[in-house]
């Protein structure tokens, strides 16, 4: 019969474990240049030697707690199958890290091989690395190879197929100090006398598992028949306390190594490290990241007025020419009330739009945003919560569907689903404009801290929704964070603008259909029936109206609010549109904001109460399909619908009352 | 130039930035005290924030420097940065709101209104400016390109 090796393939995210498997099997597996490509096991064979491989491609992780599905998968069958060697594939250039998953793997008790990858990219960078003098330290092979070019990869398989026909297991564990050192002695005494456990898992490993709080592994063990006794001896430690001092007791190991087997590896910082020394630290962190989110939307009101005034005067020309030249009169209003005083009404704050996602493709392009997403983390896992979502929670500053979409690579489902359910309090592009409209109508210099606010309070809402639904219908237990950051770049512009146009231009779109749309319903309802006075409490806008605005009325908001309110279902910018239409203003925004300024039922705490209500009040109608799609659940789609109203007019409430109170009201 | 010239340097820029957000936040509770309207500060709480973020930002690397902590120098460098960045906000936003005014509000441009224009953030972004063509390149040589 002919000898069969098994080989697992393991190492961090991203160091080339498939572009290797890929070499060594000849398989075409997709590779990609980000963490996260191979989200399963993949196998493939070949002949050597005399002896059959067989690799099997494992999932990237960063350490063998096993928080993800990920990670779950790869521990699992190192465990479980056991395979003849583990090949550790680790990126030469970032050796500091990719070290810390071979002291998880050096405790499993199975013979393990670490592949040196990306070598030419650490030594062009000019690392020197001693992979023999690596070898010795770690007592394990060290092998140098390059994936993309399939060196090194006849040297790998000679010592697979050595270490294998040896059947030498590695035995160098790291000391965890005395007192540690005695509690897993006394816990490995415990679990020795279940043979079924002694037989499945390495012990000593098992033990360091249970003392670290490991869940996963705290479930095996508990229908083993020394669970009473195991877990009565754990009742005693600190977990938290034990993984921090065995997290250290690694780190201090690497850090040994480290200088010895690579002479220029503990390099002088650069650029990315010492803008990360800053911009994460503990105490300026927050802060710097609300000052420059504070900067972004300062620049996005400031900068665009000139053109929003240019645009204006366009959309003031346009009304005028189709007033006057335009018969009969019902197409010239159809036209100048509904089409342009609609659509205008929101092309006006295009400028707007643009600068703002052209500012978030210069932060995102530069590294700073993943940065963002690790200093929230730390305040949102700080009660509680899951920090993933931050990710998808800044997508959501653009559009609230690609963000709910992204909550897929989250794992743990109730995590998932309070992002989803939080993620339309993150305020998206097509509510700027109802805000620039009302800040810079009520708010003159101010508008800029006030739309900052808005957006802090969009921010705010959902990290305590979350809390809330994580304490009570969505109860458990989140899972830690764990993200790769990305070098600092410096972007170029044709990058960021090319962001820019991708995100902006979907606005665009809108105004010429769903937007349009929106306002000819609005035209229609205001005209009509025949006869009455466009716009008024009588036609059949204002009779739908009248009929919502008692539920509006104590947020200090009339009938015309809350048939504009109505229609933001469908997407927020109508809002502005109906608003638009609603009060004739068909010589674009500058008409509309003299007629909400001349408006006796608008105030300043009214105008900050209509903002609170946009920002919170229910996801559009696209936002709400893709609740239902990714949830599964008509149930929890309506729930979104329900909450966001609930809060949107308890908070507006609030707004307009204390407003009313601080800056007066009507 | 030596690390001790780049700690005073800090010391000296966080502190300006610290007085004048200090300041800022003065003059918005007590509007009366109108002697730092000479100094272009107003009441306006996000900019006596953004001023105070700066200055500790400089200041916490004065305090690493001072006590021989090498990378105390990233907190210089990041806190120039932040302070360009602001500076070009402001002088972004200034001159937006000038050219609107010219040629949409047909309204002339005073010499009062360019001297209310020159705030803390633009003249100390000028200081800031001498240190990052002091040492600009040394910060931005280990950043990546697209």
């Amino acid at each position: 019969m002919k000898e069969v090796i098994s080989v697992a393939l393991t190492g961090n995210p991203n160091v080339g474990k498939t572009t290797l498997f890929n070499a060594l099997t000849g398989a075409r597996q997709h590779v990609g240049n980000w963490p996260g490509v191979t989200v399963e096991k993949k196998m493939g064979t070949l002949e050597y030697a005399g002896a059959t491989v067989e690799v099997t491609d494992l999932p990237g992780t960063y350490s063998l707690t096993a928080y993800s599905a990920d990670e779950v998968i790869a521990r699992n069958f190192i465990i479980d199958d056991r395979p003849d060697v583990v090949v550790q594939v680790v990126d030469a250039s970032n050796l500091e890290r990719n070290l810390y998953l071979t002291m998880q793997l050096a405790e499993l008790g199975r013979p393990v091989i670490i592949a040196l990858n990306m070598v030419d990219v650490a030594e062009g960078r000019g690392d020197a690395i001693d992979e023999k003098r690596l070898a010795d330290l770690l007592a394990m092979p060290v092998i140098r190879t390059v994936g993309t070019s399939g060196e090194g990869m006849a040297e790998l398989l000679g010592a697979v197929v050595d270490i294998a026909r040896r059947g030498e297991k590695h035995t160098h564990t790291i000391g965890y100090g005395d007192d540690a050192e005695a509690f897993i002695s006394d816990l490995v005494g415990i679990l020795d006398d279940d043979p079924a456990l002694a037989n499945r898992y390495p012990l000593r490993w098992l033990a360091v598992r249970l003392i670290e709080g490991d869940a996963d592994v705290r479930r095996g063990v508990s229908e083993s028949s020394v669970a009473d006794a195991v877990f009565a001896k754990l009742e005693t430690i600190d977990f938290d306390e034990y993984e921090a001092t065995f997290a250290d007791k690694r780190y201090e190991a690497i850090g040994a190594i480290l200088p010895q087997a690579c002479t220029i590896c503990v390099r002088k910082m650069t650029g990315s490290d010492m803008i990360d020394r800053v911009v994460t630290n503990k105490y300026l962190g927050i802060p710097i990241f609300l000052a420059l989110m504070w900067g972004a939307f300062q620049l996005t009101f400031a900068v665009a007025e000139p053109f929003m005034e240019g645009i204006e005067h366009i959309f003031s020309w346009l009304g005028e020419g189709v007033a006057e030249s335009i018969a009969p009169a019902w197409l010239a209003s159809l036209l100048g009330d509904g089409v342009i005083g609609g659509v205008g009404g929101v092309l006006v704050f295009v400028p707007n739009i643009f600068i703002l996602f052209l500012i978030l493709s210069i932060l995102e392009g530069s590294g700073y945003l993943a940065r963002g997403a690790f200093i929230m983390d730390r305040l949102m896992y700080a009660i509680g919560l899951p920090g993933k979502s931050f990710i998808p929670m800044l997508m959501g500053f653009g559009c609230n569907v690609p963000a709910i979409m992204a909550t897929r690579t989250i794992e743990d489902e109730r995590d998932r689903l309070i992002t989803i359910l939080v993620n339309p309090f993150i305020s998206c592009g097509a509510r700027l404009p109802v805000y620039i409209l009302f800040a810079g109508v009520f708010f003159g210099r101010d508008a800029g801290n006030v739309i900052f606010g808005i957006y802090v309070l969009g921010i705010l809402v959902a990290i305590f929704s979350a809390k809330l639904f994580s304490s009570t219908v969505l109860k458990g237990e989140s899972s830690p964070f764990i993200m790769e950051m990305p070098p600092y770049r410096i972007p170029t512009l044709k990058n960021a603008m090319l962001n820019m146009w991708e995100k902006g231009s979907t606005y665009l779109k809108k105004a010429g259909g769903i937007i349009l749309i929106g306002s000819l319903i609005v035209w229609f309802l205001a005209s009509f029936p025949v006869g009455v006075e466009f716009g008024s409490a009588e036609s059949f806008a204002g009779m739908i109206g009248k009929l919502i605005e008692p539920l509006v009325a104590p947020l200090g908001l009339d009938w015309k609010m809350a048939v504009a309110l109505i229609f933001g279902f469908v997407a927020k910018e109508i809002v502005v549109s109906s608003l638009g239409v609603l009060y004739g203003a068909d010589e674009g925004s500058a008409a509309l904001s003299d007629a909400l300024l001349a408006d006796p039922a608008l105030s300043a705490a009214g105008a900050l109460a209509v903002m609170v209500f946009v920002l919170l009040y229910m996801p559009c109608v696209a936002t709400m399909a893709i609740i239902r799609k990714e949830t599964g659940s008509w149930g929890w789609a309506g729930f979104s619908v329900v909450y966001g109203l609930v809060v949107a007019w308890f908070l507006a409430f609030l707004t307009f009352h204390a407003a009313g109170f601080f800056i007066g009201g009507p | 130039m030596s690390e001790y010239h780049k700690q005073i340097f800090a010391a000296l820029l966080g502190l300006l930035y610290m007085v004048a957000g200090a300041a800022t936040f003065i003059a918005l509770a007590a509007p009366e005290i109108r002697i730092f309207e000479v100094l272009g500060i107003v009441g306006d709480p996000a900019g006596g924030f953004v001023l105070l973020v700066i200055g500790s930002t400089l200041f916490y690397g004065y305090f690493e420097l001072s006590k021989g902590i090498h990378e105390g120098v990233a907190f210089l460098h990041v806190g120039i940065a932040l302070a360009l960045v602001f500076g070009m906000i402001w002088l972004l936003s200034t001159g937006a709101e000038f050219v609107t005014m010219a040629l949409f509000e047909g309204e002339p441009i005073s010499f009062t209104m360019i001297r209310e224009a020159i705030v803390p953030q633009l003249y100390l972004g000028l200081i800031a400016l001498a240190g990052f063509i002091a040492w600009g390149k040394e910060f931005s040589a280990g950043l990546l390109r697209d």
